[in-house]
């Protein structure tokens, strides 16, 4: 079974969305489009008075479209602009109470690597940085990663580096989760206790390709159930949201691998 | 009265920032970057700089394209939809500079305790991180709670480096309202440092500062020096005078990092 680079992108979205409680306030960081969408689906789709605060400002309507205007067109879309460092203080004594993060890599501790590979004064590779990445797992309540493309080298045993710890904070005053869960193109993994349990499969998916493009072992049941299929009103919503895709930017075109065929 | 007393040119300015000198510089990505301002320190030739920003840009790449750069201190150096920043990522890879990462908590606290004026900021925040373990802060035990935290030192840079929409030749410093994201980075960094200078793209009378006194984040006695620098931030934005220059931005990128027009003078 093969699944197109929108369909990936929207199942991952709404895996995302789905994971938003009640009351929550989630933060979006830039330039990661699906979990901009995944918040603003959240928020469509919850009776439950969730709060989307990206690119400075508050709840913002009109979609995605309207969150990449200039803040002097956004009068009247949304009822005002947060300061930077009045939203660091919101996660610090987390009033903001989750965040979707996209890391380069996220091990069995839900350890996230946005940083580099190999070593800091000589690596392979060096992104463009972590921004708040190590940072919220220590101080929202929760952080959810996701991946576009799973495999081995995206899921390894250890990350390269760890930019942010996987294990949140615990002490007398606060306590946050670090990460819980990752979403993938192939599934839905919960982290419990410093090992990936497989929440659901993609139904373009089966588990013997999802434990083949892990790094580290699973926990997985032989009848881990499908993730259930966007339903026709999260699709509306999608279209509401986002009608450019721009979901789809951050999902790889990559033909015919691993039966996620992409067109 | 000496109402010029702030106002000097950019060759002046660069001046007064020497070799070696932690330089901060202001905006975010590809809004707001003090390119001309970065243009006249390559112009005078300034090296061994610690380069200090929250989220570097084309003047991290005009830096390291002219050797002045001997380390670099930040929590994102990339174009943003454009893609990474190629000279940054060459250089980091050669070993050219100290490659300093940053977390965003870590950067911006430091700044704070630095504009606070107090010893060290305690955090949750970069708890368990390797990029954090870079900088080797030390731990605090809460006297309350006895919990442990991060403890943040105060990071004053000898200089910030700023591009804003207008000033004063006394040095009130307006930007544009509603305020673009990010935009209170670049008050902080400056009440951060040990001296400021500020780029704008108009100069205006005091009494025109005065008409519409809510548009002022930066005052007179907090900054250093003022240049008028039309489109001084040119290829990235400057609201309310313009936005990002799509096309020098696409052409240096898909050119691999040829600096062309990038490291000469904006055009009008």
């Amino acid at each position: 079974m093969t699944a197109s680079r929108g369909e990936i992108a929207d199942l991952m979205v709404v895996a995302l969305a789905r994971m938003v409680a009640a009351g929550d306030v989630v933060g979006v960081g830039l330039g990661t489009p699906i979990a901009l969408v995944a918040a603003l689906v959240a928020r469509h789709t919850t009776q439950h008075g969730v709060h989307v605060l990206a690119g400075g400002a508050l709840d913002v309507s009109g979609g995605v479209e309207a969150h990449l205007r200039d803040p002097r067109d956004q009068r009247s879309l949304t009822p005002g602009f947060v300061p930077h460092l009045d939203s660091m203080d919101m996660a610090e004594r987390q009033a903001m109470t989750l965040q979707f993060l996209r890391p380069a890599q996220i091990d069995r501790f839900g350890n996230l690597n946005t940083s580099r590979i190999g070593v800091r004064s000589a690596p392979a590779a060096r992104f463009s940085g972590g921004l708040a990445t190590a940072d919220v797992p220590a101080l929202l309540p929760r952080v959810i990663a996701y991946h576009p493309d799973h495999r081995p080298r995206s899921l390894p045993a250890q990350v390269d580096w760890i930019t942010g710890s996987g294990r949140g904070w615990a002490g007398n005053t606060w306590k946050a989760a670090g990460t819980v869960a990752v979403v993938t193109d192939l599934a839905v993994i919960e982290f419990v206790e410093s090992r990936g349990r497989v929440k659901s499969i993609h139904p373009w998916s089966n588990a013997s390709t999802v434990g083949e493009s892990t790094g580290f072992e699973l926990s997985l049941p032989e009848d881990a159930p499908p993730t259930p299929e966007p339903t026709s009103d999260e699709l509306e919503t999608l279209d509401l949201v986002d009608p450019l895709r721009r979901r789809d930017e951050e999902v790889p075109d990559r033909a015919g691998r691993d039966g996620r065929t992409t067109s | 009265m000496a109402p010029n007393l702030k106002l000097v040119d950019a060759s002046r300015a660069a001046e007064t920032v020497h070799d070696g000198d932690t330089v901060y510089f202001g905006g975010t990505v590809l809004d707001r970057k003090p390119m001309e301002l970065t243009r006249a320190l390559i112009r005078a030739g300034r090296r061994d700089l610690d380069v200090v920003t929250f989220a570097g840009s084309l003047e991290v790449e005009l830096l390291v394209a002219a050797g002045s750069v001997r380390s670099v201190a930040a929590a994102y150096v990339g174009l943003g939809r454009f893609g990474p920043a190629p000279r940054f990522v060459a250089g980091v890879k050669a070993g050219m500079f100290d490659d300093l990462e940053y977390s965003e908590w870590s950067l911006l606290g430091r700044l704070r305790a630095a504009s606070m004026g107090i010893p060290f900021l305690p955090t949750r925040a970069g708890t368990g991180s390797e990029t954090l373990a870079i900088h080797d802060f030390a731990s605090v035990a809460d006297p309350y709670s006895g919990d442990t935290y991060v403890a943040l030192p105060p990071l004053q840079p000898d200089i910030t480096l700023l591009h804003a929409w207008r000033a004063s030749p006394g040095g009130h410093v307006q930007i544009a309202f509603p305020p673009q994201h990010l935009w209170d980075i670049d008050v902080l960094a400056a009440r951060a440092a040990n001296r400021v200078i500020v780029g704008v793209d108009q100069i205006v009378s005091e009494e025109a500062i005065a008409s519409i006194p809510e548009h002022t984040r930066l005052f007179g006695f907090e900054v250093d020096m003022v240049v008028e620098l039309p489109r001084g931030s040119w290829p990235t934005s400057s609201p309310p005078e313009h936005d990002v220059d799509d096309g020098a931005i696409g052409a240096y990128v898909s050119s691999g990092g040829e600096l062309g027009t990038l490291n000469l003078a904006r055009p009008s």
